[in-house]
């Protein structure tokens, strides 16, 4: 039993965000749970699968977020109540099918948990999705704290029930990734018995009148929110200037006017339900006060809406104004945090507040330089990524035709970043998207295009994206390679199990889905190769490119270097032989440091010489292969 | 740019994007950044090192001809057609053995295999083709030259095999090469790094005549003529017959001159030797002498290896008819004015050959054609 599925009504617990949101999953007795592993939402199912068991409910990792959406929303159909989890790039690969399930309406309780990531730290874009859940035309709830997102989650099963819509708790990287306390509620007690009943169809036609049902269905979630605890006023009764805010930026402003003593002046509402925006709520709210700020991540959503019912309502006139990301108050872009509301809020109330004096940024910084090391971003030590890219950056330069690099999402794409310094990716946009490009880029010889594209994507986003673009670049006759960067692990996002490693979700064994026997079988030339042979491998991929016929699939396989059990020995021991060393010295001028760029190996300005760091070192012995004086030794570790 | 800059910067910036370089392969086989690969240098990554043996060793970034020439012969660059001359024969070789592979006469064969034998060398530099791609390779016996017989007329680094070489104590080591090869070979003597490679250990030049080479390219059309394994060599014909012949073990397969040209690389344009002049000897074909080469004897000790060979019947030898040797430094004469000529229009500055540093008096006279 764990604190998960421990049925102890009132009893307070620490928990994780994306941990409270499995909790209120488990409260409301769902039994389907579906995913695909994304930062910051990973946590939601690695939970719900960990207690699976013993909860009785069925969670997997899916191939990609469109599949895991249909998952979820068969135990619905069926009765159950169920739940599908991804990040906010997931929202795009499942819209497909939510723009439909939203016409056709479930049965059991469906949540959707997309998780946000203002600020792009762990994703290809910060991309806020409450315009895609306002489009889906379904409701939408922003938790502020790890207690809300359980409470959130739990009552969403139930909303969801009662319109007969799926409901959205849109999460951010703060709410997920923040540990608060959380009051527990009871595990609901349900039938687990699924059925599907044939005499109701979950359909999208006819389409009009299931459009005209949304409509309705979003019109009774209104007057449902209108009431809803999770919206609420604190502050003065006419306040000076009044917030809105939702989700984790709520606490910025209340921390901003604890700050900056603006209680007496400054009022906040916190808007929990953010779709359908309850519009008599807010306008009792603004008759409060005629200046409004409203402060969210990331897009102005909800400032937008609320100048739609400012205007309606006849508020928005004279000196009556609202303020914004839009109205350019707030930047537009990046995460909030409190020392940006607390700016805005001194613009807007002539209130200046330093939250750290500069001496202190000063020091901190000082202090912090003394205590981390600054490093560069790059590859792990013993990644086989590296010496995938450095393998192919030297077919490229060998090749002479300007090749570049299709890329997609996983570890492989730090390229972009600099981390080998190699910057071959030259194109990146979504999962499977490599392939994608690749196949274009490939049918363009007729124009003149000539220069060499190696597609790349890791193996489970061959799994989840890259498989029909690869079947469109065979079927339309495209020239491109593709490489699978197959590390047997979803490892950006915390080797999470996927079909090509024989574990499923709860670690049970699982078919192995062969990405080399899949590609044969599209009846597509397919070669495996180690990634740490360095020199054959880029001699034959140019032979690769040189061979302009059709797609051709090399799969680089070496597992990640973090899968190795903890005290497991390396496989070698390496050092650098300092008498062959060349160091600065024409014929090497530091190469091993300079264009490997692996974090084992450092530079020993004392003797002018390469060392290899024994406590980064995996000893998976790569470099030994590219030291142009054979000076870096590797001795098999017995 | 500055000599401040790393090497490998200037060598790009001034050669390699330039279509200066011949691909001789003196920048390469020392380091990883640089490595040739299908016709052409490949830079793998940037170096940071300034005072790099690629630019030094580069006969095309700057070459002295009378330093060079000053070292090898005593004297400086003559700017003669063909070079410094002790003695112009006719040769060709009596070994069965070599006459059956070997170009003309065979003599560079001959002369290779003596030199081993008579342990003025220990190792050669030589060509070699492998599935039609002409490969540096250094061998150490004379059975070993059999097997680098004939010419390709592609280009061919030889000089990355040399780097590659790590000699014994006592080594010492010949080299087989065009004029553009022996040219850097000879500039990499003069060079303030040429400790830091084994020119140290070169006791033998043997130059070939070429009045130019053909690019990676070429593989193709030759692709169509034969497989590439099994072409065992080519030849051009003294005119007029104006047609490139590929050779296998059992046939021969022609094809006009014109469908050649277009791969001659610009940087062989750009060459104003013929004869390969900055060697002990040089070898090449006596035009009109069907079966013989002719050979230009440079130095005292080409001078010993072909009378060596010679005493052991193993070279047989004669005098170049005034006729042929005519024709022979007309034809040098005719190259070196062409390529000063495309210099000139390169640098677009009257006297200015760009990578050679001449004589203005010398440049002004290849140019009249005296």
């Amino acid at each position: 039993m764990t604190v998960l599925t421990a049925n102890a009504e009132g009893r307070t617990e620490l928990l994780f965000g994306n941990e409270a949101i499995a909790r209120g999953a488990l409260e409301a007795g769902v039994k389907v749970a579906a995913s695909y592993p994304g930062t910051p939402s990973s946590e939601i199912l690695e939970n719900l699968a960990r207690v699976a068991e013993d909860a009785g409910l069925y969670a997997e990792w899916s191939v990609n977020e469109k599949v895991a959406a249909e998952v979820a929303i068969a135990g619905s159909f069926a009765g159950l109540r169920s739940i599908v989890s991804f990040k906010h790039e997931g929202l795009n690969v499942a819209l497909d099918t939510l723009c439909h399930v939203n016409l056709a309406g479930n049965k059991g309780g469906l949540v959707v948990v997309v998780a946000d990531d203002p600020g792009g730290w762990s994703s290809p874009s910060e991309n806020d999705s409450r315009p895609v859940i306002q489009w889906l035309n379904v409701p939408l709830l922003e938790p502020s704290t790890p207690q809300e997102a359980k409470d959130m989650t739990r009552w969403a099963f139930e909303l969801s029930e009662q319109l007969g819509a799926f409901c959205v708790v849109r999460s951010t990287t703060r709410v997920s990734h923040t540990t608060g306390s959380v009051i527990l509620g009871e595990i609901a007690s349900r039938d687990a018995a699924a059925h599907f009943d044939t005499t109701k169809l979950f359909v999208f036609l006819p389409i009009l009148e299931k459009h005209a049902n949304l409509l309705a269905k979003v019109e009774r979630a209104k007057e449902v929110f209108e009431k809803s605890p999770f919206n609420y006023y604190e502050g003065p009764e006419q306040p000076e200037l009044m917030i809105v805010s939702s989700g984790a930026s709520r606490l910025y402003c209340s921390e901003a006017v604890e700050c900056q003593g603006l209680e007496e002046r400054v009022g906040i509402v916190h808007l929990g339900t953010t779709w359908p925006v309850p519009a008599r709520f807010v306008e009792k709210q603004l008759s409060r006060t005629s200046k409004v700020l409203v402060v969210e991540e990331v897009d102005p959503f909800l400032e937008r809406n609320l100048k739609v019912i400012a205007g309606d309502s006849g508020w928005l006139t004279g000196d009556h104004v609202i303020y914004g990301r839009a109205s350019g108050h707030i930047k537009p872009v990046g995460e909030l945090s409190p020392e940006i509301v607390i700016g805005t809020l001194g613009a807007l109330t002539g209130v200046k507040h330093e939250p750290r004096s500069k001496e202190y940024n000063r020091r901190a910084k000082q202090v912090a330089k003394e205590l981390v090391i600054d490093r560069e971003i790059m590859w792990c030590p013993g990644c086989p990524h590296r010496a995938t890219f450095f393998t192919i950056k030297n077919a490229f330069r060998l090749d002479g035709r300007d090749g570049f690099v299709s890329g997609d999402i996983g570890c492989y794409a730090l390229d972009r970043r600099g981390a080998g310094g190699y910057l071959i990716t030259k194109t990146a946009l979504a999962m499977g998207s490599g392939t994608g490009v690749g196949s274009g880029l490939g049918k363009l010889g007729r124009f003149g295009f000539s220069q060499p594209v190696i597609a790349v994507c890791g193996d489970s986003t061959f799994f989840h994206a890259a498989i029909p673009a690869l079947i469109n670049a065979k079927y339309n006759k495209s020239d491109v390679i593709v490489v699978v960067l197959d590390n047997s692990a979803t490892a950006m996002t915390g080797f999470q199990p996927h079909p090509g490693v024989g574990l499923n979700a709860v670690g049970e064994a699982a078919p192995v889905i062969d990405i080399g026997g899949l590609c044969r079988g599209l009846d597509l030339p397919v070669e495996v190769m180690d990634p740490f042979d360095i020199t054959g491998n880029s001699r034959r991929l140019v032979e690769l490119m040189e061979d302009r016929n059709g797609v051709r699939v090399v799969i680089m396989r070496r597992p990640c270097a973090l899968l190795r059990p903890p005290g497991e020995k390396p496989p070698f021991k390496v050092r650098v032989d300092v008498s062959k060393c060349r160091g600065d010295e024409c014929g090497c001028g530091r190469y091993c440091v300079r264009t490997f760029k692996c974090p084992g190996i450092v530079w020993d300005k004392t003797t002018g010489k390469a060392q290899i760091d024994e406590a980064v070192c995996v000893g998976c012995g790569a470099c030994a292969s590219i030291c142009p004086a054979s000076a870096i030794m590797k001795e098999p570790v017995e | 740019m500055s000599e401040q800059s790393p090497g490998l910067d200037r060598l790009q910036a001034q050669v390699l994007s330039q279509g200066l370089c011949s691909f001789c392969g003196a920048c390469t086989g020392i380091c990883p950044y640089l490595v040739p690969f299908q016709g052409k240098v490949a830079v793998m990554d940037s170096c940071p090192v300034t005072e790099s043996r690629c630019a030094q060793f580069c006969p095309r970034i700057g070459v002295d001809l009378d330093l060079i020439a000053s070292s090898l012969f005593g004297a400086v660059y003559n700017g003669e057609p063909l070079g410094e001359v002790r003695e112009v024969l006719v040769a060709r070789s009596t070994e069965p053995e070599v006459r059956e592979r070997a170009q003309y006469g065979g003599a560079v064969s001959t002369l290779t295999r003596v030199a081993l034998e008579s342990g003025l060398i220990s190792t050669a530099v030589l060509t070699r083709l492998v599935d039609g791609v002409p490969q540096g390779v250094t061998v150490s016996s004379a059975r070993e030259v059999l097997d680098c017989c004939g010419s390709s007329y592609l280009l061919c680094p030889v000089l990355e095999a040399f780097h590659r070489w790590q000699p014994g104590d006592n080594d010492k080591i010949g080299i087989v090469g065009t004029p553009c090869q022996t040219l850097a070979l000879a500039h990499m003597r003069t060079c303030a790094l040429s400790a830091k490679s084994n020119v140290g250990r070169v006791n033998l030049v043997i130059g070939l005549f070429c009045t130019w080479a053909l690019s990676h390219d070429f593989r193709k059309v030759l692709a169509k003529c034969a497989p590439l394994s099994a072409i065992r060599r080519t030849d051009i014909p003294p005119p007029p017959a104006n047609i490139f012949d590929v050779y296998t073990a059992d046939k021969c397969v022609s094809m006009p001159l014109d469908q050649v040209r277009p791969f001659i690389p610009e940087a062989c344009t750009l060459c104003w030797d013929m004869t390969s002049e900055m060697t002990d000897v040089s070898v090449g074909a006596a035009e009109g002498i069907a079966g013989w080469n002719a050979v230009i004897i440079r130095t005292e000790k080409g001078q010993e290896l072909v009378e060596t060979a010679a005493s052991k019947g193993l070279l047989e030898t004669g005098k170049l008819p005034k006729a042929n040797l005519d024709h022979l430094t007309e034809s040098a004469r005719l190259k070196k004015r062409r390529a000063l000529q495309s210099l000139v229009r390169r640098s677009g500055k009257e006297g200015d050959v760009l990578y050679l540093k001449l004589k203005r008096e010398t440049v002004e006279r290849i140019l009249r054609g005296a």
